[in-house]
């Protein structure tokens, strides 16, 4: 039921959102304690342009992206560019609604806007909460924040990885346990929902029955992730798409480095079940507003199929540079690997074009948060 | 600047950076607080959002100097390890995702030093200089 109606709350368009978010009753404190502000507007963007020296192909952040850098654009802003915007509300201590719209390049080649979380959250305590609506899922160690690109060190998560789960958000509930051992903070989450994702032909893909269990523990400067996911997928047959993610963060302020595995198992149109994997690690080290680093990471498609994206492996290089108040600057250059026999993750090839061999691809990317 | 010579530009210099250096940051409650000391650690999980109470169960509620203060700067080198970028970096992620905000802005020294002294469940920090009897130090970094 709770499921049925967070789904009638996201119909509406957003206008009516804000008005209900704004109509209902201020809370105020009267012993001049602190508190948050009842609402808070903010926003995150990056505007970026990326080069790819494979003229024949585009290389793309992932498949729900219909063109990007390489055949379709020299310099192409569609791989990373972005602007969100959202609204907190803080209605008690418990009651809070979070509403966030963002545009970037979609399947149909345009910016148009569409609501990437829509949630109201109830917090029993501080550490038991549980959320109703538009929530994105946790797939990955930062799959919730992959595109706020001012909290995270590369340009862009590794595509390699990132790219094996489209579903990026869910719309039903989930619930959210805290505990704590010493100075180890748990978080446990399950979720439950459904999520319509539209590929670039222009097909609804429903995946219904979305069930996940994610873990997060966090210790002093190290932070571990888990998650599995199951869902039905209504292009896929059998109609069972599974996932699961294992990563690992270590981040003490002078030196960074974190690491990925994800393993997702989905079948085709015609049976033909599809295994992948995906890992990545990256580290650097931060030197003043400076903070070179190094990503390697590859995909492997585990049962060769024709069809599926086959393998690729990538060589980052790159630096962020926090070169002014909420803004950060940065330069990163994609070495990529085909696999043989492959076109690896690049989309819209021109035939006759070979296989395997290498792609280089030159980032510059600004980020900012306001 | 001729007329000073080059030991004394030194020894001044020396000077200024000993007072930089030397000014510790004192992490405080109410003086009506239970709460007596509090490590590192737990000082960070509280200012990271990840925990909401003191040791002893009792609600705790972080508060931060305005953004820009050279206090709350040392503050989060030495609990965290972390400069402002990058906790502007860490609170962009978890405002984005829904799992929370970052700890209510009080002000100064003297702001945050009234608005802990009048609560019991605030939790703040400020220059060592600014201490008095209105509020406990429970943890000093130095």
């Amino acid at each position: 039921m709770q499921h049925r109606l967070a789904a009638t709350r996201i119909s509406l368009p957003a206008p009516a959102w804000l008005l209900c978010l704004l109509l209902l009753p201020q809370a105020h404190a009267d012993d001049g304690e602190p508190m948050q502000r009842m609402f808070s507007f903010n926003g995150f963007g990056t505007i970026g342009v990326a080069h790819s020296s494979e003229h024949r192909a585009d290389y793309t952040f992932d498949n729900l992206q219909p063109n990007g850098a390489g055949r379709h654009s020299d310099w192409s802003p569609e791989v990373d560019t972005r602007l969100g915007g959202q609204l907190t509300a803080n209605f008690t201590p418990q009651w809070s609604a979070v509403l966030q719209v963002v545009s970037e390049y979609r399947w149909n080649g345009t910016y148009d806007p569409f609501v990437s979380w829509a949630n109201v959250k109830y917090a029993f305590t501080p550490d038991f909460s549980v959320r109703a609506g538009r929530i994105a899922l946790p797939s990955f160690l930062e799959s919730d924040s992959r595109r706020v690109g001012y909290s995270n060190i590369t340009a862009r998560p590794p595509i390699e990885v990132y790219r094996l789960l489209a579903l990026k958000e869910s719309d039903g509930v989930d619930a959210t346990w805290r505990s704590h051992f010493g100075d180890v903070t748990n978080s446990t989450t399950v979720l439950y929902g459904r999520r319509t994702v539209t590929n670039t032909r222009g097909i609804n893909v429903h995946s219904k029955h979305v069930a996940g269990v994610f873990d997060t523990l966090e210790f002093g400067a190290t932070t571990l992730h888990a998650a599995y996911q199951v869902r039905d997928v209504d292009n896929q047959n059998p109609p069972l798409g599974r996932f699961m993610s294992l990563g690992a963060s270590h981040d003490p302020g002078a030196w960074f480095m974190s690491s990925e595995w994800v393993k997702a198992i989905n079948f085709d149109g015609k049976g033909v079940r599809a295994t992948r994997q995906g890992w990545y690690i990256n580290g650097g080290a931060r030197f003043g507003e400076f903070a070179p680093y190094l990503t390697w990471s590859e995909l492997l498609p585990t049962t060769p199929t024709g069809t599926l994206p086959a393998g690729q492996r990538t060589v980052a290089p790159g630096v962020r540079w926090d070169l002014a108040h909420n803004v950060d600057l940065k330069l990163q250059y994609d070495m990529v690997r085909l696999a043989d026999q492959s076109y690896g993750t690049l989309q819209n090839v021109k035939p006759g074009t070979p296989k395997g061999g290498r792609v280089n691809v030159l980032s510059v990317v600004a980020d900012f948060v306001f | 600047m001729t007329f000073l010579s080059k030991p004394a530009l030194l020894v001044a210099a020396l000077a200024l950076a000993a007072v930089v250096t030397q000014a510790d940051v004192v992490v405080i409650v109410s003086a009506h607080s239970t709460v007596s000391n509090l490590t590192t650690e737990q000082v960070s999980d509280l200012f990271l959002g990840r925990v909401a109470f003191f040791p002893n169960g009792a609600n705790a509620v972080p508060v931060d100097q305005a953004e820009g203060s050279a206090t709350r700067n040392q503050f989060y080198q030495k609990t965290i390890g972390k400069a402002a970028p990058q906790m502007k970096a860490y609170w962009a992620r978890m405002i984005f995702t829904g799992r929370g905000q970052p700890p209510v802005e009080a002000g100064d020294d003297e702001a945050v030093k009234r608005t802990v002294a009048n609560h019991p469940n605030l939790v703040g920090y400020i220059d060592k200089s600014a201490l008095d009897a209105t509020v406990k130090p429970v943890l000093t970094l130095h």
